[in-house]
């Protein structure tokens, strides 16, 4: 984890803070961006960035991140992806993600966007399609990405097999169940992470 | 006056349902939303599971304040781990409101913090106009883009309700005992709660 990451995340706890003391009272923001940028998110953040490096050959393109919560995703994209002839945007349907992840990662060429996925309807334009909040998104909504997405687009997905959380919707047993689940015409990757209390899956292919 | 469960998940099978239904006595619309309708008394009406979004558990208990929710009029809910002691015909509530269980037993500097989390009502019992459109917010405050916030921020619908400022009443208190926090009283309530206790069939006997 990077010190500067870090830094930022403790000033927009202050922020945050602040703001519960003369406005807006939303204390549990500071417990879900601790979260977000926690020793499991960064690694498996990063482990999707490294694998889809190694897959995609090109130091060009646009992708998208769905789900992108406050912007870790899309920050491990740009690192290995430095240069502006790669577009990254980091979309979420939570309004407050937008706000803060410009706090975390404004400085990392990434455009982050409120929109609900479903919304989102066109994905021509896309090289990449990116989600790494699967296990909270409706299945059908992520067969719809696969069914909008142009031929050579490719997908990297992960999901984890962590059902005891209320918001973890679309867990799976294994990663090879969840490869098959999303039926794609060419699968790159199915591998797993094992993190300490649950196991993280990922599939990349098109 | 409508009466309802929700049924989702393993945790209580049909003989929960049944059980309740059974302890009324009485010729009533009983319903029960559920994921699976097996086992449960063919008198019970059946409200499938309405599908998007997919909830877990007694999350599901929200979708009753969905404008599309297949009731009207006068409901009560009852959770599958209460005892019902007596028929809940003479409910003295306001039904312009949505009305919870007032946990008075809940005492101390906590439920006073600016920061605090734990909330002093709980959703066992809950008396609502099914047709009240003030009580379709609570649905269409939760089925937003901070849905999934919602989740990972609150533990269940009752703080959900609290922290996100839905105005609602609360019970006589002599229509519910607390099992945990009242074993003596002098009254006869409607319905016994369990809430922090795990509850078996032979508990609500």
């Amino acid at each position: 984890m990077e010190s500067k990451i870090l830094y930022r995340a403790l000033k927009l706890s202050e922020k945050i803070y602040d703001e519960s003391m003369y406005g807006v009272d939303d204390l549990y923001r500071i417990k879900d961006i601790v979260h977000s940028v926690d020793k499991n998110h960064w690694e498996s953040k990063k482990w999707l960035a490294d694998k889809l490096f190694e897959l995609y050959g090109y130091n060009e393109g646009k992708f998208y991140v769905a789900g992108g919560w406050y912007g870790m995703m899309a920050y491990h994209l740009r690192q290995k992806w430095p240069g502006e002839e790669m577009n990254i945007v980091s979309a979420d349907c939570d309004p407050m993600c937008e706000d803060y992840a410009w706090d975390l990662f404004g400085d990392a060429d990434i455009d982050f966007r409120t929109v609900d996925v479903n919304d989102e309807q066109d994905f021509s334009e896309y090289s990449g399609i990116i989600n790494t909040s699967c296990e909270h998104m409706e299945q059908e909504d992520l067969i719809s990405i696969i069914e909008k997405k142009p031929e050579h687009t490719w997908i990297a997905f992960q999901t984890n097999n962590y059902v005891d959380i209320n918001s973890h919707i679309n867990c799976w047993p294994t990663a090879q169940l969840f490869s098959e689940s999303l039926g794609l015409k060419y699968t790159a990757c199915v591998d797993t992470l094992q993190m300490k209390d649950f196991n993280r899956f990922m599939v990349i292919g098109k | 006056m409508n009466i309802i469960c929700v049924k989702f998940g393993p945790k209580y099978g049909a003989e929960f349902v049944n059980k309740i239904y059974k302890d009324l006595h009485y010729p009533i619309d009983f319903y029960c939303y559920t994921d699976n309708a097996d086992g449960l008394h063919k008198s019970i009406k059946i409200i499938p599971d309405m599908g998007r979004p997919t909830l877990k558990v007694w999350w599901n208990k929200l979708r009753m304040f969905d404008k599309n929710f297949p009731l009207s009029g006068k409901t009560l809910f009852l959770d599958l781990d209460v005892k019902v002691s007596a028929f809940p015909e003479h409910l003295n509530v306001s039904w312009n409101k949505i009305t919870f269980i007032d946990c008075h037993w809940k005492q101390g500097k906590l439920y006073n913090r600016l920061s605090n989390y734990d909330v002093k009502m709980n959703s066992s019992m809950i008396t609502w106009d099914a047709d009240n459109p003030e009580v379709h917010k609570i649905w269409d405050h939760f089925n937003t883009g901070f849905k999934d916030y919602y989740l990972r921020k609150y533990k269940g619908i009752d703080r959900f309700i609290v922290h996100e400022d839905f105005e609602y009443e609360t019970f006589n208190h002599q229509y519910i005992q607390s099992k945990k926090y009242q074993e003596d009283i002098n009254y006869e309530p409607i319905i016994t709660t369990f809430e922090e206790m795990e509850v078996g069939i032979k508990d609500l006997i």
